[in-house]
């Protein structure tokens, strides 16, 4: 693309696709996108007319945000916005994949707050609710944290994220061509360090460190053979059913 | 007299139809209305609005059971569709004259929604979901939109699955579910072997999809240069150094600070440092 920006059209419709994951509406439709960043990398290559690009994009992200967890809902950083601002990044200025995945990471930090600003705005909803309650109107529960909750989103969604690509594309992309190589080098490095966060959260998640020479096993294995992702998977299982039958009177005494 | 309690507490009042519905709203809505104070407690209360109407005619005792769904709630929203279905045959029951004290059906909430949520929170997005996208990813790389379509749809199908089973499960067998869920070890043998397959797959994701190396080539005499990473490092142990970033993190978030922000802010300075000065690639 020549123009080094976006028009208002697809600025409105990657803001819109925010809104939607920022809905939680069809659970793990919506909230999927909070984990991985390949539907919103996939949405803008389509509204950008460039999905090749978009997906290899989307690609790079993911590995960085393979791991991420959401204990207790919340979440470290925000996989889809960080993908709508990279990709659009990348498809319009044409910079490195690796410099966009590294602008991802900011982005991602900062978009979870946004997320947190609507935690909040939620409450106040939750106060609206408890008054409908006590005139037991169950129509208005639903009309108002479904309905209303989600139409007031769009202003801390879809807004700021559309305003943000209209006019700060192209100064973005200006200043990505402009960061000094040192720089770039290590915000690259970071984008393959981050994935290492994700797997060290899961595995203190499990919590459980007599399994830990699993995680081992699973890692050697790869790292000697390389083998196939459901190759693994299927090893896993069996693994699993040998430790359960051989150890299932132990873990039972442990409840 | 007792005979005629005993026939009204067993009548079923809901219909499949009235599952359906209430188990479609919680999963329509189940996170929509999160929020810091009560986070999933209002979305619990909104689900089961239309059926506990159906249940107390009487107004008062419709204000109190609405009043008691909307208060805090927090759970894994899959696995603990097990929750509403249960709370539902209590209600159902105590709309018929059992004696069911609120506290009763208050602690089933909040006494499993965390062991729950932490089955369902290993399951579903610990296990299945790294394990989808680690298949599609190399598709996605290649430029393909099905990359992405493919787990996002596939993940959604095996939850929306799992949350129908579990909410009808739940409703079924009541309170009673959980106790035979839970005696007998049938759910630690669960997490076990979940834990067992999980962490067996994420230390192979770790192995794909963590790809540092060091650059550093030491040049020894001016002819004969020695590469750290291919002479030294991968003799010695393949993938060395990205198995010690991760034990570093973990160490980082089990012994100093589980703050994630943090972890990730170190991460970022130290590769800054590292990438930058050719330490680290």
């Amino acid at each position: 693309m020549n123009s080094n920006s976006i028009t208002l059209i697809q600025a409105i419709l990657i803001g819109l696709f925010y809104w939607f994951k920022g809905t939680s509406l069809g659970y793990t439709f919506s909230v999927f996108l909070g984990f991985s960043p390949l539907p919103a990398s996939l949405w803008v290559g389509i509204v950008l007319g460039d999905i090749p690009t978009a997906m290899m994009v989307g690609a790079s992200l993911q590995m960085m945000y393979l791991g991420l967890l959401a204990p207790g809902g919340a979440a470290p950083s925000d996989p889809c916005i960080a993908a709508l601002v990279a990709t659009t990044v990348t498809i319009v200025s044409g910079v490195d994949i690796k410099a966009a995945v590294a602008l991802a990471v900011p982005i991602g930090l900062l978009g979870i707050q946004l997320n947190n600003l609507v935690f909040m705005i939620n409450g106040f909803f939750a106060h609206y609710t408890d008054k409908k309650v006590e005139e037991a109107d169950t129509k208005s529960l639903f009309r108002i944290n479904v309905i209303y909750l989600n139409a007031i989103k769009l202003l801390f969604y879809a807004l700021p994220l559309t305003l943000l690509l209209y006019l700060g594309v192209s100064s973005v992309s200006n200043i990505m061509t402009i960061i000094p190589d040192f720089i770039l080098k290590g915000l690259s490095l970071a984008g393959a360090m981050l994935p290492a966060l994700g797997f060290a959260i899961i595995v203190g998640q499990i919590g459980k460190k007599n399994l830990l020479p699993y995680f081992l096993a699973g890692f050697f294995l790869i790292q000697y053979t390389g083998i196939p992702v459901i190759a693994l998977a299927m090893l896993g299982l069996f693994l699993t059913y040998l430790h359960v039958t051989f150890t299932g009177n132990k873990t039972e005494e442990g409840v | 007299m007792e005979e005629t309690t005993v026939t009204q507490k067993d009548k079923k009042i809901i219909t499949q139809k009235d599952l359906n519905k209430a188990w479609l709203k919680w999963w329509w809505t189940a996170e929509t209305s999160h929020s810091f104070e009560r986070l999933m407690g209002v979305s619990f209360g909104v689900s089961l609005s239309s059926i506990l109407k159906k249940l107390y005619k009487n107004k008062d005792d419709l204000i109190s059971a609405l009043r008691r769904h909307t208060q805090f709630f927090n759970t894994q929203a899959v696995w603990g569709s097990l929750i509403p279905g249960i709370v539902i045959a209590m209600e159902e029951k105590k709309s018929q004259g059992s004696d069911i004290p609120e506290e009763i059906i208050i602690g089933t909430k909040t006494g499993l929604m965390g062991a729950i949520a932490g089955i369902g929170d290993t399951i579903d997005w610990g296990m299945w979901l790294p394990i989808i996208l680690g298949m599609f990813i190399g598709v996605a790389e290649q430029g393909s939109w099905i990359g992405a379509i493919a787990p996002w749809i596939l993940f959604m199908v095996i939850t929306l699955i799992e949350s129908y089973f579990f909410f009808m499960l739940g409703y079924r067998t009541g309170e009673s579910s959980v106790e035979k869920l839970l005696s007998g070890g049938r759910i630690q043998t669960l997490i076990t072997g979940a834990s067992v397959m999980g962490l067996f797959i994420m230390g192979g994701l770790a192995a794909s999809y963590i790809k540092v190396t060091t650059p550093i080539v030491i040049n020894s005499g001016g002819v004969e240069s020695l590469n750290i990473q291919t002479a030294i490092l991968d003799a010695i142990l393949p993938g060395i150094i990205p198995l010690l970033i991760v034990t570093g993190v973990y160490l980082y978030l089990e012994k100093v600070n589980r703050n994630f922000t943090y972890a990730m802010l170190w991460i970022i300075g130290i590769s800054i440092i590292a990438g930058g000065f050719n330490i680290l690639k």
